[in-house]
């Protein structure tokens, strides 16, 4: 076997990892963010740590949501428990007058009542696991706005602290201050004290918590005999029973985990939130699926990996820095969320059906998604100022048809400089707009149009789409995306060839 | 000496008699093929043996002692092991992972928590699969992209590989090619060679000519012929399976 052949064998071993996908992408995002962006650079190890802290509270739901979806189960209300468990868990600490840690107890004391409620229903009823924590999602945030008024709590006690925004470091960096650090620490001290704004500001316990989190789960997935029978049980239920697994105990304590990790992630964000509410943790139950499905994990159970989960929430992390970057309307996010879902489930259906066709299309769809998140910046904005001059328009000639305006309505009527100004939106927007739509919609047509010239042109002109949102500060934010668009869009044409190599090798 | 034996053994579901004092009865080194039609009371037969399903009225002797079997796990735990015909295996587990399912090796025992002891665990199933004459490569291959052949391969190395004192095994070779057919028939005899009982369920005649010490008919939920296996010709065993031919007596 030449070296080339070794090469490709190992680069193919490497995609048949469920999380390559999610690792590769990260990699891409990552340069091109560094490379598009001037100011801060993206490896600078303070912002690396800014994104595990935001990641943290949802990465360690997501964690228990692996667990679950392992086993060819869901938790839909995830979201909605979180909820519940904050803001109760804040709830009692401020106006019950009890110690914040018996607080937090009482806060795991209610995933464990919740866990045991999916469990039963779930495992041991034989109820599906959508319908039963579908109804939680609607259950449990219903019962987080009852006990606590949905009111929030004032400031929550330092206690939380330990688990969000608390700096494990700044104990070094005071004690050196202090001069209370015993003598043979000053050094690290000092260290740490000279290169506090450059490195360690952002060294949080959320950070700390999600990795020791995802090691412990990974260790314990991976190397005990509840791990395997989560496996065994998420790839053939029946089979396991035959080999005289208990199912019904170990899906029962993978929604007990699940329930267990949310409450830890509700912790996390406590101890980041100045205070606790009842709406906290709304559409988590997305965030989390989405990381797992991302990381690999088959919605179909029985396959997955926890680190792919931690490469999905970093993933989705990172593409809602990259749209935050543009400016964009938080609901976009929910937009962005449900396109990632249905890439991640349709490749890993795709993976199953192994088929070389089915693949390359999954892989256009994929690009055609993200020349989407670019097209969504200057689309958004043309599309609101287009409206919001036609909604004016007619509003005044409601208004001259001697109709009288309700205050809604009334708002809809623009003065000149809004006019201007919308004006101004849609003539700075509309070229792009119109670019990255025929962008868009070629790459759409490759998936219907299988000749080799048209995905020829439709890849060079991403291309060069790409080397000018490079070129041009005003389309920098579209690099990342578009980069990666133009990776995938190349592999997917090389997808047959791939699959025939990989044939002609495993036959030698 | 007798390892199974039933002394009329009925099974009802409801008006339905699918089984009709049923007197069977195994030798020690004996491969004993079960054949008839599809209903004839085959499988029920052995769902009653295995604890699957309870009987109805009879006695069920195993190695002399009587037993009724409440759940499949504990005919394991007695020393019957069944290869269903669904293999009961799981795709996304490595094939070690496969044959200790259920029994894995431990570094340290702490409930759910316990430890897996991987290293050992391949290692016994590596030294397994080859006292079986079973070719695999890779131990820590996942089970998902592997013939049918090599399933059932490893379904029966998982059956065989526990000192079991029975294996019962439902249409061992009904979904296989050829020369995959060949490998299982040879761990079954090889099994046979070790001193293991099979018990076989199968539609395949050629097969169970080939096999077996001895063929069971069943018709109807009777047992209508137990013959000793080089006693009889394949038209015999037809004519008994479909009820052409009565009144003729083998020696046994």
């Amino acid at each position: 076997m030449t070296l080339k052949d070794s090469f490709l064998q190992k680069i193919i071993r490497f995609f048949g990892y469920e999380w390559s996908g999610a690792l590769v992408a990260i990699f891409v995002l990552s340069i091109a963010i560094e490379l598009s962006t001037d100011g801060q650079p993206f490896f600078h190890p303070s912002n690396l740590m800014t994104i595990l802290n935001n990641a943290a509270a949802v990465g360690v739901i997501a964690g228990g949501m692996t667990v679950v979806i392992l086993t060819a189960g869901i938790d839909l209300s995830v979201g909605s428990v979180m909820g519940l468990i904050a803001a109760l868990t804040g709830y009692v600490a401020s106006f019950w007058g009890i110690d914040p840690s018996l607080a937090i107890g009482v806060g795991l004391l209610l995933a464990v009542m919740v866990g045991a409620v999916n469990g039963l229903f779930i495992s041991y009823w034989k109820m599906p696991a959508f319908i039963v924590t579908l109804a939680g999602l609607s259950m449990w945030r219903g019962i987080a706005h009852l006990s606590t008024g949905a009111v929030a709590t004032p400031k929550l006690d330092e206690t939380f602290d330990y688990f969000g925004r608390y700096n494990p470091l700044s104990w070094f960096a005071d004690g050196f201050l202090d001069q209370t650090l015993p003598n043979w620490l000053m050094p690290i001290g000092e260290f740490i004290d000279a290169n506090w704004f450059d490195y360690f500001r952002s060294f949080q316990m959320s950070l700390v918590i999600l990795i020791l989190f995802f090691i412990c789960l990974s260790l314990i997935i991976n190397n005990t005999k509840l791990g395997r029978y989560i496996y065994a049980i998420g790839s053939n239920e029946q089979g396991a029973r035959q080999a005289g697994i208990n199912t019904e105990a170990y899906k029962f304590f993978a929604y007990v985990f699940c329930t267990l990790s949310v409450a830890l992630g509700a912790l996390l964000f406590l101890g980041r939130a100045p205070y606790a509410k009842s709406d906290y943790g709304q559409m988590w139950e997305l965030d989390a699926i989405a990381a797992v499905v991302i990381g690999g994990t088959s919605l179909f159970g029985g396959k997955g990996t926890i680190w792919g989960t931690f490469l999905g929430i970093i993933l989705l992390k990172l593409i809602n820095n990259g749209l935050t970057l543009a400016q964009l309307e938080t609901f976009w996010q929910m937009v962005v969320t449900g396109l990632i879902i249905l890439v991640a489930v349709g490749i890993d259906i795709v993976r199953q059906s192994q088929s070389a066709i089915k693949l390359k299309n999954m892989l256009f769809f994929t690009t055609s998604v993200l020349v989407f998140f670019v097209l969504i910046d200057p689309l958004s904005k043309l599309l609101k100022s287009w409206l919001s001059i036609f909604e004016h328009s007619a509003m005044n000639d409601l208004m001259q048809s001697g109709a009288s305006l309700a205050s809604t309505q009334a708002q809809r009527v623009l003065s000149s400089e809004e006019i201007i100004r919308s004006q101004e939106l849609i003539s700075a927007n509309l070229e792009s707009a119109i670019y990255f739509g025929l962008l868009f919609a070629a790459v759409i047509a490759c998936i219907f149009f299988a000749k080799k010239l048209i995905h020829y042109v439709v890849a060079s002109g991403l291309i060069l789409f790409t080397a000018m949102s490079f070129a041009m500060d005003s389309l920098n934010y579209a690099f990342p995306f578009l980069l990666l668009a133009s990776l995938i869009m190349i592999v997917s044409m090389k997808v047959e060839d791939i699959f025939e190599y990989a044939k002609t090798i495993e036959e030698k | 000496m007798e390892i199974l034996k039933t002394t009329d053994l009925c099974k009802n579901y409801g008006g339905v008699q699918a089984l009709k004092n049923v007197n069977f009865s195994m030798k020690k080194d004996e491969i004993i093929a079960i054949v008839g039609d599809n209903g004839a009371g085959k499988s029920t037969f052995v769902r009653n043996i295995t604890g699957v399903e309870q009987p109805s009225s009879g006695k069920v002797e195993f190695y002399n002692d009587e037993i009724n079997f409440s759940s499949p796990l504990e005919a394991r735990s007695a020393g019957i092991e069944t290869v269903y015909q669904n293999l009961a295996l799981i795709d996304h587990l490595d094939v070690a992972a496969n044959i200790f399912l259920g029994r894995e090796i431990y570094y340290f025992k702490f409930g759910p928590l316990s430890w897996l002891n991987k290293r050992k665990m391949n290692k016994q199933a590596k030294d397994l699969l080859s006292k079986t004459g079973v070719t695999i490569n890779q131990i820590d291959q996942k089970l998902v992209n592997m013939s049918g052949g090599q399933r059932q391969c490893i379904a029966i190395t998982r059956a065989a590989g526990w000192g079991s004192k029975l294996i019962i095994m439902d249409e061992p070779t009904a979904a296989l090619g050829v020369k995959e057919t060949r490998a299982v028939e040879n761990i079954i005899e090889g099994l046979k060679s070790n001193g293991i009982p099979v018990l076989i369920i199968s539609h395949n005649l050629k097969q169970v000519f080939k096999l077996s010490d001895k063929i069971c008919v069943f018709r109807q939920g009777q047992m209508v012929a137990q013959v000793n296996t080089k006693d009889v010709t394949e038209e015999d065993i037809v004519a008994e399976i479909t009820g052409g031919k009565k009144e003729k007596q083998y020696a046994n």
